[in-house]
């Protein structure tokens, strides 16, 4: 991981010392030696600062559809396969130019802590796209589907009273602070349904019926769309498995219209886009 | 002569209340990990050992996260009839085990729910509240309760306080009348020693002189700091609902054809929309103005409203941070930069 590091820095500085970019997005030492922190800098000395290690878990393309951010020309994104994911999803829906990000793609091998377990079963060790690729990768491609299959079946295995229980249980715990919404780089949108009171579609209360709606609605909003990076579920304070519904829905989307998203910029997002080919099987 | 109580009679303490339909709000191991819940059983109560402190804090138990505070109904003929539910009609509560962090945040949450209105809904609750802390043994590295005038075994808030002796027991401070109440009421459960025995507290040294963070803030409204720091802040709740202190809230109706019900739910300086005005204006419109409001808010508007800074030191709402903002390095800088 340290050689790569010092390239990342060596490639961050170049493109700020030609004026290539006027920022780069990249991770910062954190409070403690298990964390990280998002860092942007906008000098070459600045590059210093930038760490790459396996506590580099946020997805920074969050960052992209920030006003302060977009008043940037051009900017680099430090980013791993999962992020960079996300920012094939922000181009597809025009929310940011391919030629204003300059991605520095980092080989990740995996991260330690709470995302190891999403991490076994990447199969983007090396991102899809880039501008320029840090270090080669040596962890072997997983499958994505693998991810939380059993939980997934155990679940669907439940009879509706203990399903409605069992998630009943899960989003009592939510506090509604959307940490899960703010960490999403594709939960762009300036005025977010459950800001929007005429009507609340929405209620704000943590009580059941709020957070179920809440909870739900994010998951279907992001259904088609959601890469997997699992920032939503590490961002959550309450640890609540986000990540289940989220995989549940990609499965779905994916069985019905043999459409997976992040891996091409270019390709059409099946939420968005009417194909007579499409099958009819979700309207029986 | 020194009370003591060992950590089997603690649980039976525990059970003893429960029995006697008191609530009692404690540490307990919750999917994986330390929060504070109310026990369904004293067996429930987590050895003070085995964490820093529980995950949140302490407040919901007093501020709930969402709260009726009227309910409506329509009836015949138009008649519209309104209740209001009584906290004074929930059962008394006992947390059994704050940390001294979080017991502290009390004083400091009084002083708004009582400042230009008293808060019924606090107050009856908090009423019939008594907190049983247990001072720290260990401090976690985003601890910096020294440094805001508390200390690993503070008593500020506490009824009672227990200090873990190297036998495994603890040394029982009995600080207010409704805390040798209680101690009264369960007196078989303590023991009397001849000896204090040998303490362990956290040693912590403070980060920062919290007498220079005001004075840098009082003329730092327009400075660069803020800037940079609001960069990589993605303007969720989780500090302010983590947080002992943070009390902001939203009132909302949710009604249908029958009636409703009007809450009190928590709220988030850090949410870009919590300064809106209905005529679209809103006077905090970046993050970084965000940011800088919740510093000033902690420790200069509070600090001038109330006479103290509305932080315990906690450390909770940078271990809780998706982006790891760190409060206590901000202070640390502030610090730095403030004026001698």
């Amino acid at each position: 991981m340290a050689d790569r590091q010092d390239e990342m820095r060596k490639l961050a500085a170049g493109l700020l010392e030609r004026g290539e970019v006027s920022a780069v997005i990249g991770y910062g030492p954190g409070s403690r030696p298990d964390r990280t922190t998002p860092l942007v800098v906008t000098t070459p000395a600045q590059c210093a600062e930038l760490v790459w290690n396996e506590h580099c878990t946020n997805n920074l393309a969050v960052y992209l559809t920030r006003a302060e951010v977009q008043q940037h020309a051009k900017v680099a994104l430090i980013g791993k396969g999962c992020d960079v994911k996300s920012l094939a999803g922000l181009i597809q829906e025009g929310q940011v130019e391919r030629d204003r990000v300059v991605v520095i793609g980092m080989a990740c091998d995996g991260m330690a802590g709470s995302m190891a377990p999403l991490c076994r079963h990447c199969d983007v060790h090396t991102p899809p796209f880039h501008d320029h690729l840090v270090g080669v990768a040596t962890a072997a491609n997983g499958d994505p589907a693998a991810f939380e299959k059993e939980e997934i079946a155990r679940i669907e295995a439940l009879t509706p009273a203990e399903r409605w229980a069992e998630w009943q249980a899960e989003f009592a715990r939510c506090i509604r602070c959307y940490a899960c919404r703010q960490a999403c780089p594709l939960c762009y949108c300036k005025t977010c349904i459950v800001e929007k009171n005429q009507p609340q579609w929405i209620p704000t209360s943590a009580h059941d019926l709020g957070n179920f709606a809440w909870n739900i609605m994010r998951a279907l909003h992001l259904a088609g769309r959601c890469v997997g990076c699992g920032a939503c579920d590490r961002a959550c304070p309450q640890g609540i498995r986000l990540s289940l519904l989220n995989r549940k829905l990609a499965e779905t989307v994916a069985a019905q219209f043999n459409y997976r998203p992040g891996y091409d910029a270019a390709a059409k997002p099946a939420m968005r886009i009417f194909d007579p080919k499409d099958s009819d099987e979700l309207f029986r | 002569m020194t009370t003591v109580i060992s950590r089997a009679d603690l649980v039976k303490l525990a059970d003893a209340l429960l029995a006697q339909g008191t609530s009692v709000i404690a540490p307990s191991l919750v999917r994986g990990r330390v929060e504070y819940a109310r026990l369904a059983s004293g067996s429930a109560l987590a050895p003070d050992s085995e964490y820093i402190a529980p995950a949140l804090s302490l407040k919901e138990f007093l501020f709930p996260r969402t709260e009726p505070i009227l309910r409506y109904a329509y009836g015949p003929g138009g008649k519209v009839t309104t209740s209001s539910p009584d906290p004074a009609a929930e059962p008394p509560q006992v947390v059994l085990g704050a940390r001294p962090c979080d017991a502290a945040s009390l004083p400091i949450l009084d002083k708004i729910f009582s400042w230009d209105y008293v808060d019924q809904f606090y107050f009856k609750r908090r009423e019939r509240t008594t907190v049983v802390s247990i001072a720290c043994a260990a401090a976690g590295p985003n601890c910096y309760c020294t440094s805001v005038g508390y200390g690993p075994d503070s008593t500020s808030g506490s009824d009672v306080l227990l200090r873990r002796r190297d036998d495994g027991r603890y040394n029982v401070e009995t600080l207010t009348a409704k805390g040798a109440a209680l101690v009264r009421a369960h007196s078989a459960l303590f023991a009397e020693e001849s000896s204090a025995g040998t303490v362990k507290i956290a040693a912590l040294p403070a980060s920062f002189p919290l007498g220079k963070i005001k004075p840098w803030l009082d003329g730092e409204f327009q400075g660069k700091l803020w800037d940079g720091l609001a960069a990589k802040c993605l303007g969720c709740g989780t500090c302010a609902f983590v947080c002992p202190t943070c009390h902001c809230f939203d009132i909302v109706d949710e009604g249908d054809l029958a009636g409703g019900c009007r809450r009190k739910n928590w709220d988030a300086c850090a949410f870009c929309q919590f300064t809106r005005h209905g005529s679209g204006h809103n006077p905090r419109s970046r993050q970084d103005e965000r940011y800088r409001q919740r510093v000033m808010h902690k420790f200069k508007y509070y600090v001038e409203k109330f006479g103290t800074a509305s932080c315990v030191g906690c450390g909770r709402c940078t271990v809780l941070c998706p982006v790891d903002m760190n409060l206590k390095g901000v202070l640390e800088t502030i610090a730095k930069e403030g004026t001698a």
